[in-house]
């Protein structure tokens, strides 16, 4: 009878015990697990989105009729001085130009390619530039001087620019060997690019503005 | 008989709180933490400037806005479908264009859901109705 009391007196202790600690445990469990969510953006493409709209709002590639600018309606003879006209072999020139127009409006560290492509006629505006380099020794001013080096200004460019079957003016400049030589510098420095194409109208005259693409391709370190 | 039991109770309390404190007292001075990271994507709306270009764009001289203001007021340019479209098409391989109940283009085999973009449209010599709206939904 004795034992059978202390028992049941031992089991009450303990169940009286095990609540109190499931208590205390759940009291305690939000002050011990802590969840911090992290929002990660794709930094680079957010970017490559902003840059383009720059471009395509910038008054020294929109149209502007003294009044307004008009934003995505690039204006030919802009196009014809700020950039490379693939049909224009003395253009090419500009690639040595150190681009201003991407100098004045890019990301430090950064290296951009435009594309400027008309949809309706065999023609195309393109600029190759970095941003201003913010500390020596960086990965993109590494990059830069390695693509800047592999540059082939020669009469040959005209038939690598065709050799996919379509005009390329990456190829025209730089071989596949060369692209892959400066992106293992890129790579080296855990650099990160993006791709974007943006719908424009391309303006040749009041009477005639065709639907044109501009690509915009961004690398940062 | 019955202090014995009090007693019994009374040192099976202590024992499990002293059992109880030693085991909660480590969680109490640690923290667990989790690091949840959410991979945000962004996209780009394409379907207003799409709109822009190809309202800013000209067939035979004319402005498309125009000649699409021109088809819905006074039913000129029946081939409509074969002026936009080709336009379109180099923007998106789906698209439908439509401006009030009527669809001015469309991809057939496709229907176009995922970006909308609108645009005004005023409608000269209509008295019942001024304005229109032009919209064009690509994927």
């Amino acid at each position: 009878m004795k034992a059978i009391s202390q028992l049941i007196a031992i089991t009450l202790c303990a169940m009286f015990g095990l609540a109190i600690s499931i208590v205390i445990f759940f009291f305690f469990f939000g002050h011990m697990f802590l969840v911090i969510p992290i929002i990660k953006e794709n930094e680079i493409e957010r970017h490559s989105i902003i840059l383009a709209n720059v471009f395509m709002s910038s008054d020294k590639l929109a149209y502007y009729d003294t009044l307004r600018t008009y934003r995505a309606v690039l204006d030919k003879e802009k196009l014809d001085n700020e950039m490379v006209n693939k049909n224009n072999i003395l253009s090419y020139l500009k690639i040595f130009d150190e681009s201003k127009l991407i100098k004045e409006i890019s990301y430090p560290n950064s290296a951009v390619f435009l594309i400027v492509s008309d949809n309706e006629q065999d023609n195309t505006w393109f600029l190759i530039g970095g941003g201003p380099i913010k500390g020596e020794g960086t990965g993109i001013s590494t990059y830069s001087q390695c693509m800047l080096s592999h540059v082939r200004i020669d009469p040959a460019m005209i038939f690598r620019a065709y050799r996919k079957g379509f005009f390329n003016p990456i190829d025209a400049v730089w071989t596949d060997y060369d692209m892959q030589a400066c992106n293992e510098v890129l790579n080296a420095n855990q650099g990160f690019a993006a791709f974007k194409t943006f719908p424009v109208a391309i303006r040749y005259s009041d009477n005639d503005i065709h639907t044109g693409v501009l690509s915009l391709s961004l690398a940062e370190v | 008989m019955k202090g014995q039991l009090v007693e019994l109770a009374v040192i099976g309390a202590i024992a499990s709180a002293t059992a109880i404190i030693t085991v909660i007292i480590p969680f109490i001075f640690t923290r667990i933490q989790f690091v949840e990271t959410i991979d945000a994507e962004i996209t780009q709306n394409n379907a207003q400037l799409a709109l822009l270009a190809l309202l800013s764009s000209t067939h035979e001289n004319k402005q498309i806005s125009q000649i699409i203001v021109e088809h819905v007021a006074f039913n000129q340019y029946s081939n409509i479908n074969e002026i936009i479209s080709p336009r379109l098409e180099k923007y998106t391989s789906c698209y439908k264009l439509t401006i009030g109940d009527k669809t001015l283009a469309q991809k057939e085999g496709c229907d176009a859901t995922k970006y909308t973009a609108g645009a005004k449209i005023a409608l000269p010599y209509q008295p019942e109705k001024k304005v229109e709206i032009l919209q064009l939904t690509i994927n």
